[in-house]
């Protein structure tokens, strides 16, 4: 502060308090009027009381106190660090209108000479530290945080705490008491100082006191008895916006952010700010005039207990980490949850949608329709009474004696027990959640009934402007306006878009502007969105969103430094938005997140991202709310803003808490009323009120077949289990399981791999590969060239040539020496003998089982092993669209350019009756593939399948891509037509692949999905038969897998079957999957709570 | 006869014995067990064995044609690698085997080793002994056993 360089010697102190505005009469009056005092100057001056003395000893009253009490108004004494610390928020409370003090600041409404604002009183015990300083009962003390040796009168402003003592050093919280001249006294007890020191140190409240008792001699260690009156300042009562800014949004974040790893300063400040008010409430028994907590009135010693900051690292109970320690929702407990969420829907009576959709809904559609229409526009007319906001407390002020209480000043104050806010605002709870959870099991139609919703509840758009008006609403202010858009956001997992463009577009009469906002078409301008001509849905991924959000956030954190986490307000506030952030820079109709436990985790930045966004409609819409932890459905809940829950302290402390402290029923009742009225969710077996379901779908039958390995399989998967068993029993001797779960993960992953099939544990590794031949599946198909020229050396190429020459011409159909069958999947020995693949392989096997090699049956050319052979098989077109296997030539191999397959026209039937006078494609590759257990098992009942249902559709889930490659390779080998779905597909590949096998004319009868990426969201209803490869250790991931046939459109009966090999680590996970505690969260392997069960899971595994 | 399991193979080697005969074989499926074949093997000429014909039984194993047929002479034959049983001593009808083989070859191989008898590789051991010391003397008595026992009536 510039002091003004005329300000006599006496009047400096004072002067360096009330700021270079206060000119040198009015300080030389106030010096005059306080005897020099310097704590009464600064009293009559902010209580404005020295402009009506006269005589300035009138004002100054008898001894003041008197029976330890305050007697006059005009006698606050403040202490000197108060003062230090609020120096600026007094020179701009100042403004009481009738000085000459210049102000900064026109924010408060409140007479500013109501702060410091009176509190309560208590009486506490200090103690003496001793000394020859005289103190009586009666006498004014002030409460000092610095050091004794520091005169806290020329420390002024006082650095905020945060430089106290600096890092490392045990947390300061000394406070001290001294006359009125400065003279120590004593020290605050510890339990006393803990808050008031923090108090003080943030400039939240101002603390006077008086001496009640202290004996005669104040020897060290004396006990004094102490009068302390609180009082708040300005700083306490932020306003809301301002508490929006600085706490609201940022304590939030802050709760929604400790997991990263060590708190931020500011994160700590916040946490001791709050547990410093909370105790103050609770020392001065302050109690609230009105609550309105729907969990009923807040039991202090949870809050306490939870507000205790611990040091450095921080509250335990908020570490992130409790994430993975919260206890799994048993599916029991789930049911009681949803159970009520299933009544919704029927106090509504169903709600036609307008015409502008064209698809009928049906009953139970149109009752989610009514509620979701009810729960958007009903809760408007509730905003206008209003009713305290559930987090806040309130409170009304005490009259402190003596003081005179002026009309115009607030009686109430409001309390925020979890985040510390004190308001004299009505914090109104007007931001109710006009939106909800849609979680209808999957398949009843979630998509449809958002897009009636969509239809039937649009934006006016009369107030909105054309794009020919753009400038002159640039004219206008757009700071005041909120910048609402008509529009409609989805997002969605990306592998959805396409599927919710074509629904909305195939629903809407064209009345509807739908658009995708991703990747390259992501040109959008935020006033687009603005406009009377904004998309009316506009779909996105989360990726998206989440890209998007991460710019902007981004962009800020490498622009400054931020404290903390910023809140997306404050980037808005500091940053210059930038064009084409269309999705964080306008206020959408309506934001709708599908398969929403995508932002499960609170902790991510997906979730996060989708948090800022910004609409008071806000949906979420998921199969499965609760996909293992209650953790999971806050997150909703926080995006949909539904206060009190959304406030993670608050739900700790009324749901996480409880439930984790066996105290399950009163989580699940609360959990039960919070989700009552936001969760609509019906499963396909709800009845209707009629009892009936409110969905018909055809039979799904779920059959576990057991398989047997072969021999060969047999001997790789005892040897590696053996070994798993060794290193099991191994580790749990010498205790250390829990430090070796990585590697023993990594033994059950092989041992589950091998179940499927070696290779995929093998890998492309040749020299532990028993048979001896490399997983070379993508190399299989040969070059006739290579044939030939083999073939011309070889002695015979007569025959050879012969051989190859029929093969094409198709004009003979070799019948196999062995089975006397035609050759649809024939191979080629060496010696170019041919005979069925199967027929060889036999044969090869039985001579194997005698210890003979290999030799052609024909011939008896040997040794040959199955890599030796050369398959061909003419299936009825090509399997993949591999440009040299379509290719149609002849005989022109000759020429040396033809691959290994060539297009023969063909009469002949093949031996599944299926290639009947169509061009056949002869292929030719190398049999180096193995088939397994599994592929053989998934041949036998396609095969079978085709057979008998030609059209059928089957759907093979696998969760290792590998299998799916082997698939490949033995689909292509018994001439299957496919696709394939798996993570490394781009968006539009797999709208590619997901439309072609909607198309019943497609050829491909078979879809190949591995489990990760086939989980969610996709309708795959074409197919009728579900194929699992493999177990996953959580039937729930399986049975999602599988609804994606059977759901809604689905007409025929749907036969599932999941292969298990027999008396392997597959049949042990059934087991556990039926027992459902398990590893059930993929390879989770950290923390103790599940570890007992998991160390049970394993000893079944290797028992 | 549950005609319904057997392999096509099988049938079909069947319809083409009777189709088209080896010269000198003929084999004919009982018709309550298609596995199950009457065999007629004329002698070779210049063999010890000409003018006879040799009934055998053919069986199909189970495993056929993974397995070799089983085969066994039914009249009575002097010959050093088939014993008193009938029973052959030839190496395709045991380690030999190919499922390439077929009915007709095996009983072609039979017809074969009619004319080349190997008593190196002896089945019936006296027989290969009176072979070895005195060859004319046991294609004597082969001779006089076709007569005997192999003529046709």
């Amino acid at each position: 502060m510039d002091s003004s360089q005329d300000i006599p010697q006496h009047l400096s102190s004072l002067a360096d308090i009330l700021g270079s505005e206060v000119d040198v009469a009015t300080l030389d009056k106030l010096h005059a009027l306080s005897n020099g005092d310097l704590n009464r100057a600064i009293n009559h001056f902010y209580e404005g009381t020295y402009l009506n003395a006269t005589n300035p000893n009138s004002s100054t009253t008898r001894s003041p106190f008197n029976s330890g009490q305050i007697s006059s108004a005009s006698k606050r004494t403040l202490t000197l660090a108060g003062f230090g610390v609020q120096h600026k928020t007094h020179g701009s409370n100042s403004k009481d209108g009738q000085n000459q003090l210049s102000d900064s600041s026109k924010r408060r409404k409140v007479h500013d000479s109501f702060f410091p604002k009176y509190l309560g009183e208590i009486t506490i015990i200090a103690y003496a530290l001793g000394g020859l300083v005289k103190a009586q009962a009666g006498d004014t003390v002030c409460f000092v945080r610095s050091k004794p040796s520091v005169l806290p009168q020329t420390g002024g402003r006082k650095k905020p705490s945060s430089g106290w003592g600096g890092k490392g050093i045990k947390e300061n919280n000394v406070v001290r008491f001294t006359t009125q001249k400065g003279f120590e006294i004593g020290r605050l007890q510890v339990d006393t100082a803990r808050w008031v020191s923090k108090l003080m140190d943030f400039g939240l409240a101002e603390f006077q006191g008086s001496i009640i008792y202290t004996p005669p001699i104040l020897s060290t260690g004396a006990e004094i008895v102490l009068s302390m009156r609180c009082y708040l300042t300005a700083a306490a009562f932020s306003t809301l916006e301002a508490s929006n800014k600085l706490l609201g949004t940022r304590s939030k974040q802050s709760m929604t952010i400790v997991n990263d790893s060590l708190e931020t300063e500011y994160e700590v400040e916040l946490k001791n700010r709050k547990f410093a008010v909370n105790l103050m409430f609770k020392e001065l028994d302050l109690a609230p005039i009105s609550v309105n907590n729907p969990a009923g009135p807040r039991d202090r010693s949870i809050e306490v207990h939870s507000a205790t900051p611990e040091p450095a690292t921080g509250n335990p109970a908020e570490d992130g980490d409790e994430k993975e320690e919260e206890q799994e929702v048993s599916d029991k407990e789930l049911d009681v949850l949803y159970e009520k969420a299933q009544q919704h829907g029927r106090e509504f009576a169903p709600m036609d949608p307008p015409k502008t959709l064209t698809y009928t809904l049906k009953p139970y559609q149109r009752q989610a329709l009514a509620w979701m229409y009810h729960k958007e526009c009903l809760e408007s007319d509730d905003n206008e009474h209003k009713t305290l906001h559930p987090l806040w407390e309130e409170y009304e002020f005490k009259t402190e004696d003596g003081h005179i209480k002026r009309p115009e000043d607030p009686t109430k104050y409001y309390f925020n027990p979890y985040s510390g806010e004190i308001s004299l605002e009505f914090p109104t709870s007007d931001k109710l959640c006009r939106g909800g959870i849609l979680a209808d099991e999957m398949g009843l139609g979630k998509t449809i009934e958002i897009l009636s919703l969509v239809h039937s509840n649009k934006m006016d758009r009369s107030g909105l402007y054309g794009p020919d008006e753009f400038f002159s609403r640039l004219s206008t202010s757009v700071g005041e306006r909120r910048r609402l858009s008509p529009t409609t956001l989805i997002v969605c997992p990306m592998s959805l878009i396409s599927q919710w463009r074509d629904e909305a577009i195939n629903s809407s009469d064209g009345s509807l502007r739908i658009e995708v906002y991703y990747g390259g078409t992501r040109d959008w301008d935020d006033e687009t969105l603005l406009q009377r001509d904004a998309p009316d849905v506009l779909i996105t991924s989360y990726g998206t969103v989440l890209s998007e959000y991460s710019g902007l956030v981004g962009g800020l954190e490498n622009g400054k430094s931020v404290k903390g986490m910023s809140s997306i307000t404050d980037i808005m506030a500091q940053n210059d938005w930038k064009k084409g952030s269309a999705l964080f820079n306008v206020e959408f109709h309506r934001v709708v997140l599908d398969e929403a436990h995508h932002i499960k985790s609170r902790m991510t930045k997906t979730a996060k991202a989708c948090y800022a966004l910004s609409s008071s409609r806000r949906w979420v819409v998921t199969g499965t709310p609760i996909q293992n932890k209650l953790e999971d459905l806050f997150s909703l809940v926080h995006f949909l803003r539904v206060e009190p829950w959304s406030d993670f302290s608050f739900w700790r402390t009324f749901v996480s808490i409880p439930f984790e402290s066996k105290d399950k029923d009163k989580a699940l009742k609360i959990l039960t009323s919070v989700l009552e009225p936001l969760v609509l969710r019906r499963t396909k077996s709800t009845k209707d009120e009629n009892g009936d379901p409110i969905v018909m779908l055809p039979e799904r039958t779920v059959e576990i077949e057991y398989l047997t390995f072969s021999e060969q399989e047999n001997d790789i998967y005892q040897a590696l289990f053996k070994d798993g068993k060794t290193k099991f029993n191994h580790y749990c001797q010498a205790g250390s399981v829990l430090r070796h779960y990585a590697s023993i993960f990594q033994l059950l992953m092989r041992m589950r791999q091998v179940c499927d099939h070696p290779y995929l544990f093998v890998g492309k590794s040749k020299s532990s590969q028993p048979s001896g031949g490399p997983l070379d599946v993508k190399d299989g198909p040969i070059q006739l060239e290579e044939l030939m020229a083999k073939f011309s050396e070889g002695g015979e190429p007569s025959f050879g040539a012969n051989v190859l020459h029929n093969l094409m011409s198709g004009a003979e159909v070799l019948e196999c020496p062995v089975c006397f069958e035609d050759m649809a999947d024939g191979v080629l020995m060496p010696c170019m003998h041919a005979a069925c693949r199967t027929c060889v392989l036999d044969y090869l096997q039985r001579r194997d089982n005698k210890g003979e090699v290999g030799e052609c049956p024909v011939c008896r050319q040997g040794p040959i092993s199955e890599d030796d052979l050369i398959e061909y098989s003419t299936s009825s077109a090509p399997v993949k669209d591999e440009p040299a296997k379509t290719e149609e030539g002849c005989s022109d191999f000759v020429a040396g350019n033809v691959l290994g397959s060539i297009g023969i026209a063909s009469d002949v039937k093949g031996k599944d009756g299926e290639g009947t006078g169509t061009n056949r494609v002869l292929q030719i590759r190398r049999n180096n593939f193995k088939s397994s257990a599994k592929l053989d098992a998934l041949m036998r009942h396609l095969n079978s399948v085709r057979k008998q249902e030609p059209t059928t559709k089957s759907v093979v889930f696998s969760q290792f891509t590998g299998m799916l490659d082997l698939a490949e390779a033995i689909l292509e080998r018994d001439g299957f037509q496919f696709l394939r779905l798996d993570g490394t597909h781009s968006q539009a590949s797999r709208e590619k692949t997901l439309e072609a096998f909607k198309n019943p004319d497609h050829p491909a009868l078979v879809m190949l999905i591995s489990l990760r990426a086939g989980g969610v969201g996709l309708n795959l209803t074409t197919a009728s038969r579900v194929y699992m490869l493999d177990p996953w250790w959580n039937y729930a991931i399986e049975s999602q897998a599988i609804d994606r046939v059977h759901r809604i459109g689905q007409t025929k009966p749907v036969v599932v079957k999941r292969f298990i090999v027999q008396d392997t680590v597959e049949e042990k996970i059934l087991s556990i999957q039926n027992r459902k505690n398990a590893l059930a969260s993929g390879l989770g392997m950290t923390k103790d709570e599940s570890q007992n069960a998991r160390m049970e899971d394993l000893q079944v595994i290797f028992s | 006869m549950a005609a319904a399991n057997l392999p096509k193979r099988i049938i079909k080697e069947t319809e083409r014995l009777m189709a088209d005969p080896a010269p000198g074989i003929s084999a004919q499926s009982h018709d309550d067990n298609l596995r199950y074949f009457d065999v007629i093997i004329t002698g070779p000429d210049q063999s010890p064995f000409e003018g006879g014909i040799f009934k055998l039984e053919l069986f199909l194993p189970e495993e056929y044609p993974m397995a070799p047929p089983k085969v066994r002479f039914l009249t009575k034959i002097y010959h050093p690698n088939i014993d008193k049983l009938g029973r052959i001593c030839l190496d395709i009808l045991k380690d030999k085997w190919s499922p390439a083989l077929q009915i007709r070859t095996v009983l072609l191989s039979i017809q074969a080793l009619l004319s080349c008898p190997n008593p190196d590789d002896p089945l019936a051991n006296d027989v290969a002994q009176h072979w070895k010391e005195n060859e004319n003397h046991a294609i004597e008595t082969a001779r006089e056993w076709t007569g005997k026992y192999a003529s046709s009536d």
